[in-house]
């Protein structure tokens, strides 16, 4: 493999401050200076941190000890100088998306809580998860839960879940009932049918906002976009769809009314004019509550593409 | 030796995305002047903003664009601007931001999607990456000093033609070797060129029909998608979406009181039925 030399005539590690295997050898042979002096007075590892790994096969490479990098930061210190005045709490995360179960297209729900590289770990918890399915009006069809244990995955079909509707949105709800790293466990969801499978990760639950925009690329045959909307509330949501140009130009705008807890898989095609092909829109969602926002693309052979909204941060 | 103590950067990270040739597609992005200082910058400029696109193919510079936009008091001068790019081949666009004047606290870029429209009318959302910055991939080599990214939901089946594989791009300046890893002990290797993109079909590396997950690893960090397409056609994609780090986070967190309080209201109206999330 090529090195990247210097007048030094030693290989660069840092390449963001130009930092050679010579300079830092040199500079830690010196029995006075550490570590944290190293990294404090170059910068090293801390700005694109491509060389921390070089890094730290250089430090067991010429000291015999393996260096954990984070040990050395400041920021660790002191927050384990604040976790003497605080309370512990466990990852609670709920997370959401939508699903389709019928006879073309079906969800499946999948999270893992693997070692890192599926190694044995001493780091992984154990959860307990819980998950609800609702239909489009809000109402609850399935409640269920168990606990993942570690090295253990769950792929939950929704087709195989009794009472599961055709359309709605799920709550799942992942909560650590032991210590350790989060590693492998963040959940996806899957719609797959004849000729596909399409994957994006839930979102957390709290990610739900009032206000962001997606891509749309009118084509002849139409927007060919369905937006799911999902309201979290149990209050009804009044949710305005506007089409804009990328110059901010409000093109169209409608509005649209979610019951409370419920889903609407709105069909842009059936609630904006045609506009102009090949010329891209943005269209934002705009509510008066917090509503968690998908974007399926029909690709016009039974095939879709899914992803989700920006998160509110 | 250099310093690192100023608290302003005069750059974004810069955004990675893959480019395909243009009997398959084009990739599209929007870049907005005017949005990204509004989300990232902390100051007013009075200066220029400097915006590079360039494309790379097989470890080759296939097109550079630079454009420096005039900004007073914060305002630019021009619209936004909508880019597309093909390569000859698979390959990525590198788009680097930045400023004439230090203006950044964080370099991570501003968020948006980007597009690649088929030459069949197919619009699929892409993710853009960041070259370098990711603060949970920082997270993992700090905790693990590996890199190891992850997809829980891999799928392949024959039976309705259903194909998956991993876009891998180097942005970089070295050659990268990447490891993946099935959960039933398989493992695949691929080289990874500088300034070069690759798929790999995971049907050599998962059973037919089973829902999968898969782990890999690398000498370097690489840019990493996951890429739905047809069984017998790699190129005729319908989803792209990013894997995952090995999250380096941990479950425990240590909150004060106040907070404390909070998580137990929320809670206990979850048990009453009266708060669903």
């Amino acid at each position: 493999m090529k090195k990247t030399l210097t007048n030094d005539g030693s290989r660069i590690i840092c390449a963001c401050f130009e930092i050679t295997e010579k300079q830092i050898t040199d500079y830690l042979h010196d029995s006075s200076n550490t570590i944290d002096d190293l990294i404090i007075e170059t910068g090293i590892g801390s700005k694109c941190t491509a060389c921390l790994l070089d890094f730290d096969l250089l430090l067991d490479k010429h000291f015999k000890q393996k260096v954990k990098i984070n040990k050395s930061f400041e920021h660790d210190k002191i927050r384990n100088e604040e976790v003497k005045t605080k309370f512990k709490v466990y990852l609670n995360e709920r997370e959401s998306g939508f699903f389709i179960n019928d006879e073309k297209i079906s969800t499946t729900l999948t999270f893992a809580n693997y070692g890192e590289l599926f190694e044995k770990s001493e780091t992984l918890p154990t959860y307990n998860y819980r998950l609800r399915l609702y239909d489009e009006s809000g109402k609850k069809h399935v409640d269920i839960g168990g606990n993942l244990s570690k090295y253990e995955q769950k792929i939950i079909r929704f087709s195989s879940l009794t009472e599961c509707p055709e359309k709605g949105w799920f709550l799942l709800s992942l909560k650590a009932v032991s210590d350790g790293m989060q590693g492998s466990i963040r959940p996806q969801f899957m719609l797959s049918g004849n000729g596909f499978s399409a994957t994006v990760h839930t979102q957390p639950h709290k990610s739900a906002c009032r206000g962001k925009a997606v891509i749309l690329f009118p084509q002849k045959s139409g927007y060919n976009t369905t937006i799911p909307v999902i309201n979290p509330y149990r209050k009804k949501a009044n949710i305005n769809f506007v089409l804009v140009s990328i110059t901010g130009q409000i093109k169209q705008s409608i509005d649209v009314e979610l019951p409370s807890l419920g889903v609407r898989f709105v069909n842009i095609d059936h609630i904006m004019k045609p506009e102009p092909c090949d010329i891209p829109l943005l269209l934002t969602v705009k509510s008066d509550i917090p509503v968690r926002k998908h974007v399926i693309n029909q690709l016009g052979d039974n095939r879709l593409s899914i992803d989700h909204f920006p998160n509110s941060k | 030796m250099n310093n690192t103590d100023s608290p302003y950067f005069h750059y974004l990270s810069p955004k990675i995305l893959p480019v395909f040739s243009s009997n398959i597609g084009t990739v599209s992005c929007l870049t907005d002047v005017q949005f990204i200082l509004n989300v990232r910058s902390l100051e007013k400029l009075d200066g220029n903003a400097e915006i590079t696109y360039t494309t790379y193919c097989d470890g080759n510079v296939i097109s550079e664009e630079f454009t420096s936009v005039k900004v007073n008091n914060g305002k630019s001068t021009i619209e936004p601007v909508w880019k597309s790019f093909s390569t000859p081949s698979l390959g990525f666009v590198e788009i680097t931001f930045g400023t004439t004047k230090p203006l950044f606290k964080k370099i991570i870029p501003e968020p948006g999607y980007s597009v690649l429209k088929t030459i069949n009318n197919k619009v699929l959302t892409i993710n853009s990456d960041m070259k370098y910055a990711n603060p949970r991939i920082i997270q993992q080599i700090q905790q693990y000093s590996r890199f190891c990214m992850l997809h829980s939901s891999v799928y392949v089946d024959s039976n309705i033609g259903a194909g998956n594989s991993l876009m891998l791009i180097n942005p970089y300046e070295q050659l990268i070797v990447v490891k993946i890893y099935s959960s039933k002990e398989n493992k695949i290797s691929r080289k990874i060129k500088p300034k070069s993109t690759c798929m790999v079909n995971l049907a050599e590396l998962v059973d037919d029909g089973e829902i999968s997950t898969i782990m890999l690893t690398a000498n370097n960090r690489i840019i990493t998608y996951d890429v739905r397409h047809s069984y017998h056609d790699q190129l005729d994609i319908n989803n792209i979406d990013h894997l995952d780090p090995f999250s380096g986070y941990s479950v425990v967190n240590y909150v004060g009181f106040k907070e404390l309080l909070g998580e137990f209201t929320r809670n206990s109206l979850r048990k009453l039925n009266i708060r669903p999330d």
